[in-house]
């Protein structure tokens, strides 16, 4: 799943992230980060380092992985179990 | 031309500006003005021919299409057509249009025993009876030649058949039909009065559906169902308000009261839940619809619309295993009431166990959704169903296939649940 980050609420559960992805099967989805999840920075060269929720702002694109099963709310939900800052590309 | 008083008045109002483009307002008395607004009489196309009736065709009886468009005039005198010919003409020609592009320009003429303007005059004459709650429509039948009045049952039709003969209506000119009783056509997104399992709720950002409702046996309290992923935290009880269709003022129907978080599971020796379930308190600004689950048209594979067009009733809990095969029907507020066979049967999803897949279509806004076990039958019983659970979720971005949590596995979690049923029913 790949898309711009529009908003970010913190919870008990972790952060949520608003993801926009306009012209996807789902425009917008949230995605649930729990505490934990690998967040990675990759960079225009492809090189990656660790992350970290600090790094989770809105307008950041992002890559992310997550556990497959959709929650069928609307936004739908996913649990989140990897995600990557798109910098620079 | 049918007239119901079985429907709010502001629907009615907008059933007759839809349905009746040719009524106008005639004679405005001023001085008669009630509380509600200045009152006008209806004058409706049935009113212009029961005149025509009488002054310009005699005999006139009515116009309607057959199946290939051609028009088709009652007269009580088919010798005497020319008249109603006259008048016609410009109805004629403006229904020869779309479909009927090709119909026949020459009438089909058809005798009749009552003209227009007594089959009116009759009608009005039994308006008073769509007082009576089971009294539901009149019509003055174009094709029978007749007064048509629809009604629930046979007390009913004893009544107006009473009514009409105290009018001195004779028995060929009335046919009473039972039916069922008219419902608005309401989405499952819009605001009820009733909550019913299907309709649409809201929190935050996020829409999801009602599951449904019941009463909380530990604290005697009534509350609805949904997921838990439909409140502010899921597997937390964080006393989120929950709205009715939308957050807004008014809307709220109560607060998250029970949710919890992971069990100590057997086996892998992992933590886990058996449903993706939360309790909602009442507020008690609306009604609680209990054993009710909002009914749209069916489709399976696709979406089945989502506008109301009855109830299902619950009228007993699933206690069957759901083999592989078996078939679950949901209603939710994106994706209405579809159904599909099952293909997993208690399976583990992440940290959720015993949980359904079927092939039953869901998508976002879905969440919550009752998830049922039709069972039909004839007559009043076409609406039964037994409750097996909620859904909650599916693969990604392929509706075709639904996950969802049983009502045991709720009470498990959550605790045990009555008057799940309709009242008659006692679950």
């Amino acid at each position: 799943m790949e898309g711009v980050i529009a908003g970010v609420d913190s919870g008990p559960e972790g952060v949520r992230l608003t993801i926009d992805s306009p012209g996807g099967a789902e425009p917008r989805v949230v995605l649930v980060v729990p505490p934990g999840t690998e967040v990675l920075v990759e960079r225009a060269d492809g090189a990656t380092s660790p992350g970290g929720a600090a790094e989770l702002v809105a307008g950041a694109r992002v890559v992310a992985r997550h556990a497959g099963a959709a929650m069928r709310s609307l936004p739908p939900q996913y649990h989140a179990t990897q995600i990557r800052i798109l910098r620079g590309s | 031309m049918r007239y119901t008083r079985s429907i709010p008045v502001a629907v009615l109002g907008l059933m007759l500006t839809a349905a009746c483009d040719s009524s106008e307002l005639v004679s405005p008395d001023p001085s008669a003005v009630d509380p509600v607004g200045p009152k006008v009489q209806l004058r409706t196309p049935d009113d212009e021919f029961a005149r025509a009736a009488r002054e310009e065709a005699p005999g006139f009886a009515g116009f309607y299409l057959d199946e290939d468009g051609t028009p088709v005039v009652r007269l009580v005198d088919t010798r005497k057509s020319a008249a109603a010919q006259r008048y016609l003409a410009p109805h004629f020609a403006a229904v020869r249009t779309g479909h009927h592009r090709g119909a026949a320009r020459q009438p089909i003429i058809r005798g009749a025993a009552f003209d227009f303007a007594q089959l009116k005059g009759w009608a009005d004459r039994l308006e008073p009876m769509l007082t009576r709650s089971d009294v539901f429509l009149i019509d003055v039948d174009e094709r029978e030649n007749r007064v048509m009045v629809g009604v629930q049952d046979a007390g009913a039709t004893a009544a107006v058949r009473a009514e009409a003969a105290r009018l001195g209506m004779p028995a060929a000119a009335l046919h009473v039909q039972t039916q069922p009783r008219p419902q608005v056509r309401a989405s499952l997104r819009d605001r009820q009065t009733v909550l019913n399992g299907g309709i649409q709720i809201a929190f935050g950002q996020y829409l999801c559906t009602l599951g449904f409702t019941a009463t909380r046996v530990s604290t005697g309290a009534p509350v609805s169902v949904t997921n838990a992923h439909c409140t502010g935290t899921q597997y937390a009880s964080d006393g989120i308000a929950i709205y009715q269709n939308t957050v807004a003022a008014g809307n709220q129907i109560g607060n998250e009261v029970a949710d919890r978080g992971m069990w100590a599971c057997a086996g892998a020796g992992t933590s886990c839940r058996q449903a993706d379930a939360a309790y909602i308190s009442n507020n008690g600004t609306r009604t609680t619809g209990r054993g009710g689950i909002a009914r749209t048209n069916w489709a399976t594979g696709a979406n089945a619309g989502t506008t109301i067009i009855g109830e299902f009733d619950i009228i007993g809990r699933y206690t069957g295993t759901l083999p592989v095969g078996s078939y679950l029907d949901k209603t939710g507020r994106t994706s209405g009431s579809t159904y599909g066979q099952v293909t997993n049967s208690c399976v583990t999803i992440g940290v959720l166990r015993c949980q359904d897949i079927s092939k039953v279509w869901s998508e976002g806004g879905d969440s919550g959704s009752p998830v049922y076990v039709y069972i039909g039958g004839a007559g009043t019983a076409e609406n039964d169903v037994q409750l097996h659970g909620v859904m909650w979720g599916g693969p990604g971005t392929d509706y075709t296939t639904t996950y969802s949590s049983r009502l045991s596995g709720i009470e498990q979690d959550l605790g045990a649940l009555s008057n799940l049923c309709r009242a008659a029913y006692g679950c």
